[in-house]
């Protein structure tokens, strides 16, 4: 019964016109996007669902437009993408910073680009590009002394020098 | 280039970060600044490191009877330092059994370096919670009887090998692809 109808669905389909949407950065610019591809935030889908049409342009306003298109850009590669299992707890462990190679090629931007594309990947909640980010974060941080890690993101040894005695003596393997 | 505005982003974005590390990594972090040290990568957040840690696996050495678990205490009165900060901007934490054989160590946590996050995960006054933070560095210290010091992942193997120039244990693993690119 299931092969009868499965080429009529198909073919339903195909003939469904690919809707364009319009977001507005916070820089009022427009960018042009398909529905599905949209879709991959769950901001948005959201939005989608609780209003029937939108004329109008949706304002996205806490990301701007080159941060958009960056994330527009790694949407439509990863439109076909399985949504994440929506039960996947957040705390689950996740060891693997194993990157996708044109992920990686993607992440390959300047530290504020990589900053700004997780708060919007945050933001849009597209969990698979804010896993992403975090991962190539994670990997800037390994194999990395704490004085290098301070150096890599430029961090204030805040500590006192009675608490950085105490420390030192706490974990002596670090400073080994 | 700038570097990366890493303690700029929200406490629960680090968190994910520091949940894509290996336990030493975490720690090696969490050792950075005071911010992370007793905010975010406390012990308080516990949670945070019983997941890092991976203790709910039940095959980490954690689980280990011969060790000792430290415990950290919210002590409802206050242990008095002498460049004590005014009080309502203090939450005093001491730190009980750091390796069961120093005396407590006060430090005084001002409330704006506590972060939201670590918020969420307060102690009770006087009730001892799990410093599972403590038991990873005391694995890599050596203070256990189990464990890689590497790794801590592995901890049961079939050969541990204990190099002095190291000064640690390490599984076979880490003897492959870490202690012996070291010798």
């Amino acid at each position: 019964m299931s092969n009868t109808q499965a080429p009529a669905t198909v073919k339903k389909l195909t003939l469904v016109p690919t809707r364009l949407l319009t977001l507005l950065s916070s820089d009022s610019i427009e960018k042009k996007v398909a529905r599905d591809v949209a879709e991959r935030s769950i901001l948005i889908k959201n939005m989608l669902e609780d209003c029937a049409e939108f004329d109008q342009a949706i304002p996205i306003p806490n990301v701007t437009s080159s941060v958009l298109t960056k994330v527009i850009e790694w949407c439509e590669h990863h439109k076909n993408d399985p949504a994440p299992a929506a039960d996947e707890k957040v705390d689950s462990r996740k060891k693997s910073t194993d990157i996708d190679e044109w992920d990686q090629k993607f992440m390959q931007v300047d530290q504020e680009m990589l900053f700004e594309i997780i708060l919007a990947a945050n933001y849009l909640d597209i969990k698979p590009l804010l896993d992403v980010g975090c991962k190539t974060v994670a990997n800037m941080i390994k194999g990395k002394s704490p004085e290098e890690i301070r150096e890599t993101f430029n961090i204030q040894n805040d500590f006192t020098p009675e608490e950085e005695d105490q420390i030192r003596r706490e974990n002596q393997w670090a400073e080994e | 280039m700038a570097p990366f505005r890493l303690l700029d982003l929200p406490p629960e974005l680090v968190e994910i970060i520091a949940l894509h590390l290996e336990p030493r990594e975490a720690i090696y972090l969490s050792l950075t600044c005071r911010l992370l040290y007793y905010g975010l990568l406390s012990p308080r957040n516990s949670r945070l490191w019983y997941v890092i840690g991976n203790f709910g696996s039940g095959s980490l050495p954690g689980h280990n009877r011969r060790w000792q678990i430290s415990t950290v205490l919210l002590p409802e009165s206050t242990t008095r330092l002498s460049k004590r900060p005014p009080a309502p901007q203090v939450i005093l934490e001491r730190f009980l059994g750091v390796n069961a054989h120093q005396p407590p160590v006060p430090v005084y946590i001002l409330r704006e370096e506590l972060c939201d996050l670590a918020k969420k995960y307060p102690v009770e006054p006087g009730k001892p919670v799990v410093d599972y933070r403590r038991l990873l560095v005391d694995t890599m210290l050596g203070l256990t009887e189990t464990g890689c010091q590497w790794c801590l992942s592995k901890p049961e193997t079939d050969r541990d090998y204990f190099f002095p120039v190291l000064k640690g244990r390490v599984c076979e693993d880490c003897f492959r692809f870490n202690a012996i690119r070291k010798i």
